[in-house]
């Protein structure tokens, strides 16, 4: 299949996503059955009313999607248009096949309507994106990379301001190079980028059936291979499942993001969907905002 | 006995529905016309039902019921199509509204091809029919189907403009809409 026939294949995908609700397929048939109630009683007696009842229960929310891209690309979108806490687990494997890093682990939660969110990391490194701006807490690895490269950090700081950084903050594309070149790196995952990339995920394949804590789905393989923006167009790929529940919603993305020879393993929990989300920016007092920012 | 038969009509339609649905979007242009598509589809295949070797293909069955029904309403102009003056508006960024409003312009263009070039392009890009499957469904040479598709196609992507390109694929696989 060429380029634009792939290009069609996904079009035609976005056109069946938005199934109004109270369809019923089956009106038509009951109104038959029914009528064939009404000719032979008899029968009827026996069958029909069983048939109606039976047809009765059938609802389209019940029906699989057509197809797995299509039901992992409208769940992507699902997700990242509510709110949702998500825990990232990501650690390095291997950098030119050389060495791997531990893992490290990010709580947040996000929500994408009112543009809040917020990580925090099992490190204590703190990142929050409210009213428009992205406010990052300034650990001491932090201030001595200032300390370096400079501007200074005045005192009695604890967060930097970078204004008119929104959430969400990078493409995806540039969200898959951070997540394969700094996992653990707090900030490096926008969960909201990585659910858009799966709207170009190529190879989407159900794999068998997926479940956590209070949930039921499927789960699907998939690849995500595109390019950066810059100057060279590095290639950057991630490769995994993701798992999608009775609901429609993304519950868990694994997979191994490649950068050059950078390989990163990622595992990143959905939950709480739908629960409010409530983010402060600091206190003005204890905010610096970096000249030139 | 029809007990029986109900049941294992009632489990294909609750198996198989949304797909036929989403199907059905794509060759008449809007959901309410799809569901009256897939409803009188499904009491055909109803009263065909006790006769029918249910392990056989019943997708390909009910898709030739589909396209062959389709077909008569717009013979019979028992659905007319009319192309809206403006298209849905285009929107930009990431959210549900823009896939919705571009889910909108893709139908819409789809509903204004021929008849037969629409057919085509969902049996062959959204069933993933091969063009001789899809040659057969239709009644034509696998020629035919060949040529409604590149012009099909041709037209839809001349139709949609930056819709397509920004949906475009690239050489490795990922889309133009998600590079940056």
């Amino acid at each position: 299949m060429n380029d634009t026939e792939e290009t069609a294949r996904r079009l035609f995908a976005v056109a069946t996503e938005d199934v109004p609700p109270g369809i019923d397929l089956l009106r038509a048939v009951r109104a038959r059955s029914r009528t064939r109630v009404v000719r032979a009683r008899a029968l009827a007696a026996l069958g029909a009313a069983g048939i109606v009842a039976l047809i009765a229960g059938i609802t389209l929310s019940a029906a699989p999607a057509p197809s797995a891209f299509a039901q992992v690309t409208r769940a992507a979108a699902r997700t990242a248009a509510a709110s949702y806490t998500v825990r990232s687990d990501q650690k390095i494997v291997a950098i030119g096949g050389l060495r791997s890093k531990p893992w490290a682990t990010a709580y947040g939660e996000f929500d994408p309507v009112h543009g809040v969110g917020e990580f925090t990391d099992n490190l204590g490194a703190q990142i929050r994106w409210v009213a428009g701006s992205t406010y990052v807490f300034l650990t001491d690895d932090l201030r001595a990379a200032y300390q370096r490269t400079g501007p200074p950090v005045p005192a009695g700081v604890s967060w930097e301001q970078l204004a008119g950084i929104p959430l969400p903050t990078g493409g995806p594309a540039a969200e898959l190079g951070m997540l394969s070149i700094f996992p653990g790196f707090l900030g490096s995952v926008d969960p909201q980028d990585l659910l858009a990339l799966l709207q170009s995920a190529t190879d989407v394949r159900e794999v068998g059936p997926a479940s956590g804590p209070g949930w039921t789905g499927s789960a699907y393989s998939f690849t995500v291979a595109t390019k950066l923006n810059g100057p060279v167009h590095t290639p950057v790929s991630l490769r995994g499942t993701v798992d999608v529940d009775q609901q429609g919603r993304v519950r868990q993305l694994d997979g191994q993001a490649s950068f050059a020879t950078t390989v990163s393993q990622v595992e990143i929990t959905f939950g709480d969907f739908g629960r409010p989300v409530s983010v402060s920016p600091p206190p003005a007092s204890q905010t610096w905002v970096p000249p030139g920012s | 006995m029809r007990r029986e038969v109900d049941e294992r009509f009632a489990a294909y339609v609750r198996a198989r529905g949304d797909h036929l649905l989403r199907v059905a979007v794509l060759l008449t242009g809007d959901w309410h016309a799809a569901e009256d598509l897939v409803q009188a589809s499904l009491v055909k295949l109803y009263r065909a039902w006790p006769r029918l070797d249910t392990s056989a293909d019943l997708d390909a069955y009910l898709r030739r019921i589909m396209v062959n029904t389709h077909r008569s309403w717009w013979r019979a102009r028992w659905r007319r199509e009319a192309p809206a003056a403006v298209l849905p508006e285009s929107v930009c960024g990431d959210d549900l509204a823009e896939r919705q409003a571009v889910g909108a312009v893709v139908r819409e263009a789809l509903a204004r091809l021929p008849r037969q070039q629409r057919a085509v392009l969902v049996l062959r890009y959204c069933e993933d029919l091969s063009e001789a499957s899809v040659a057969e469904v239709l009644g034509c040479s696998v020629g035919t189907v060949k040529a409604h598709a590149h012009r099909g196609l041709r037209t839809l992507r001349e139709r949609l403009g930056d819709e397509f390109d920004r949906f475009e694929v690239n050489e490795t696989g990922a889309s133009q809409r998600d590079s940056g």
